[in-house]
């Protein structure tokens, strides 16, 4: 019985994923499941365009800027709230925190307005702090969760050692939050990846990311590049993963006898 | 309070570790309440007391983790107040050892000597001199968390003395290894404290452990010194009734002073018709209440022939692996260790106990403490 729901709750969270790129494989003309024929041309189309490429270009560095930035502030902000508790590092917290309870639209809206007033345009800086507001909540809590099962006693260990608080910063805390900065860096690349309802408010024609491209293109022309394009979201994300992966070293990580978050 | 401290060590030379009257309160209650200690250079100071006495806490403030609210801590006529812990150069093992998850046995024994900055090849044969002292060498590629209690134990101590720290703090560095492991690791750890000179302090709540390593030993219950001494000292000359319930599990009853006796500084008590002698710190009264204190081994007992009259009867007999241990029963219930070789007596013969009279110690029972300063 368990094992049947299990089954089928694999099927169904894997099932839109499946369709979409058996779809975007089709060689017809128009949006079909299954589909007719094999082909990879609507691949070709949609990589033809220009402005695909641009938005797919935007998306990447979007996501990987607003990662380590948001995951850099975050372990900083969280070092100093879990370690130097006090009012000011409470009243830090709360207002990091605070985006957590307003609608991503919302807050679009309100960066919209606060753009507008300063005559700023959409390029890669307004997008990244627009992210930033919204990924760092997420990044704080998990690198505040994980800083807090951490033995402070091991920092004491560090310091009657020698080690200076910048030492201890570098060779002692941060190696131990590996896992929390790893699992706050995927999140975060996947949610700026994603976003749509902040990220709808700050583009604008000629600057746009992948999933907005998307929104656009479902309402024109219902054409299987679409299928390829969301492919191509999909894979794209995973690369981003492995690259976030490598760069804080995962594998390496996990596979020697390490202790494991 | 500083001069009962002094008492303990050779007056004519300036303590390497001062503490004076350190206090500390936590969450509003007095943790610490003026503490003072003196630990001479190469020292092994034991520091005995029950569970939340202050222990860590005090080993806290000397290390710099936790600031004094009053007082002063001072090393080699230094004050240490506004010295950061790093730079105080204070070996400390902790309770729960406190490794360095993310490195080796290696790395983690080579960490302070990285943060000075050693070279190297020195670097190496230092940690490998450690790792060999400590029985660790093959271990030393290996991750704390794959370590059983004792190698982990080994790493933390190892890890402390590889900077070669002018003052070694070891919190319970025992308390989790089982009890055939404790009584070795026990020896090795004074071996390697002896040989490498350091002067030290030995924290636990075993008073077997702090006697069988230390040459003094402190005595804190609720965050005040009760007592500084030689393991003799404290058991032949207790301070006050929580040394003497503490130290060696005596025979504990309430009695009144019958006479008092300026010259041996002893009194004869009464408890139901049963008299006996005990010494005390201070002149009492008669019709005094007295706690008396005395430990099994020294009680004596004997059969009771037909002359005296017969209080105690003998009520059971218990084997230890140190002789036998007798119940006897009247007015009080007493303990009494025998040798093994020593008479048997019949489960309810008629005996009479007796001790010399300076191996008992009496306390006048004092009105109930304030709250914060009980445990
Ligand atoms: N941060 C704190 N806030 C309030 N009370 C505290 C705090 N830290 C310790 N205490 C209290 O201080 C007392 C002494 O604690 P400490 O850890 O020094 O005891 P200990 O002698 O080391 O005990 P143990 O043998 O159990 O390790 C305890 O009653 C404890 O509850
Ligand atoms: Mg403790």
């Amino acid at each position: 019985m368990m094992r049947v729901l299990v089954v089928l709750a694999v099927v169904f969270a894997t099932l839109p994923g499946v369709i979409v790129v058996l779809a975007s494989l089709t060689a017809g003309q128009s949006l079909a499941f299954p589909p007719q024929g094999l082909s990879l041309r609507w691949y070709e189309v949609i990589f033809a365009d220009p402005d695909f490429r641009d938005a797919l270009l935007t998306s990447l560095t979007l996501a990987t800027i607003t990662s380590l930035l948001a995951v850099s502030l975050s372990a900083l902000a969280a070092i100093s709230i879990v370690r130097y508790r006090s009012r000011a590092t409470a009243l830090i917290e709360a207002m990091l925190l605070s985006p957590l309870a307003v609608p991503h639209i919302v807050i679009g809206i309100g960066i919209l307005q606060l753009y507008g007033y300063f005559g700023l345009r959409a390029d890669l800086l307004t997008l990244t702090l627009g992210h930033l507001i919204i990924t760092i909540p997420f990044a704080l809590r998990m690198l505040i969760t994980s800083l807090a099962g951490m033995d402070r006693q091991i920092e004491h260990a560090a310091a009657s050692l020698g080690a200076t608080p910048r030492a201890i910063l570098f060779q002692v805390i941060l190696p131990q939050m590996k896992m929390g900065l790893l699992g706050a860096a995927i999140s975060v690349f996947i949610l700026s990846f994603d976003d749509v309802a902040l990220t709808v408010f700050l583009v604008q024609p000629g600057y746009t990311t992948v999933p907005i491209m998307l929104f656009g293109m479902a309402e024109n022309q219902v054409l299987p590049s679409i299928h390829a394009a969301s492919v191509i979201l999909l894979l794209a994300s995973w690369l981003g993963v492995i690259l976030i992966d490598r760069l804080i070293g995962f594998d390496r990580f996990l596979f020697r006898d390490g202790p494991s978050g | 309070m500083s001069e009962t401290v002094a008492a303990g060590g050779p007056p004519e030379q300036e303590a390497f570790l001062q503490l004076r009257d350190v206090a500390k309160n936590l969450g509003g209650n007095p943790v610490l309440a003026g503490v003072s200690l003196d630990v001479f250079e190469g020292d092994l100071l034991g520091l005995l007391g029950p569970s939340g006495s202050g222990k860590t806490t005090l080993l806290n403030i000397i290390g710099g983790f936790t600031d004094l609210d009053a007082g002063s801590v001072r090393i080699a006529g230094q004050d240490l107040t506004a010295l950061p812990p790093h730079r105080r150069d204070i070996g400390i093992t902790f309770q729960k050892y406190a490794l360095f998850p993310h490195l080796t046995v290696f790395d983690n024994i080579g960490f302070g000597l990285r943060q000075r900055k050693v070279a190297a090849p020195e670097l190496r044969q230092r940690v490998g001199e450690m790792l060999a002292v400590l029985g660790l060498t093959g271990l030393a590629g290996r991750y704390p968390r794959s370590l059983s209690g004792g190698e982990q134990q080994r790493v933390a101590l190892a890890r402390a003395l590889a900077v070669r720290p002018r003052l070694m703090l070891l919190d319970e560095p025992l308390a989790n290894l089982d009890a055939a492991l404790r009584q070795r690791v026990r020896f090795e750890i004074r071996e390697i404290l002896r040989s490498t000179g350091v002067t030290s302090i030995f924290v636990t709540h075993d008073q077997d452990e702090a006697f069988a390593l230390c040459d003094r030993v402190a005595v804190l219950r609720g965050g005040r010194i009760q007592q500084i001494g030689t393991p003799a000292e404290l058991i032949y000359q207790p301070a006050n009734a929580f040394v003497a319930r503490f130290i060696g599990s005596p025979n504990v009853f309430e009695a009144s002073v019958q006479h008092y006796d300026a010259q041996t500084q002893s009194i004869r008590f009464v408890r139901d018709r049963f008299t006996g002698a005990a010494c005390v710190r201070a002149p009492l009264t008669p019709g005094t209440r007295v706690e008396v204190f005395v430990r099994p081994d020294e009680v004596v007992i004997a059969r009771a022939d037909d002359v005296q009259p017969a209080k105690f009867r003998v009520k059971d007999w218990v084997h230890l692996v140190s002789g036998r241990e007798a119940w006897i029963e009247g007015p009080i219930t007493l303990r009494a260790r025998l040798p093994s070789e020593a008479t048997h007596l019949e489960r309810g013969a008629a005996v009479i106990p007796s001790w010399r009279p300076e191996r008992a110690h009496a306390f006048a029972i004092e009105p109930a403490p304030p709250a914060a300063a009980t445990t």
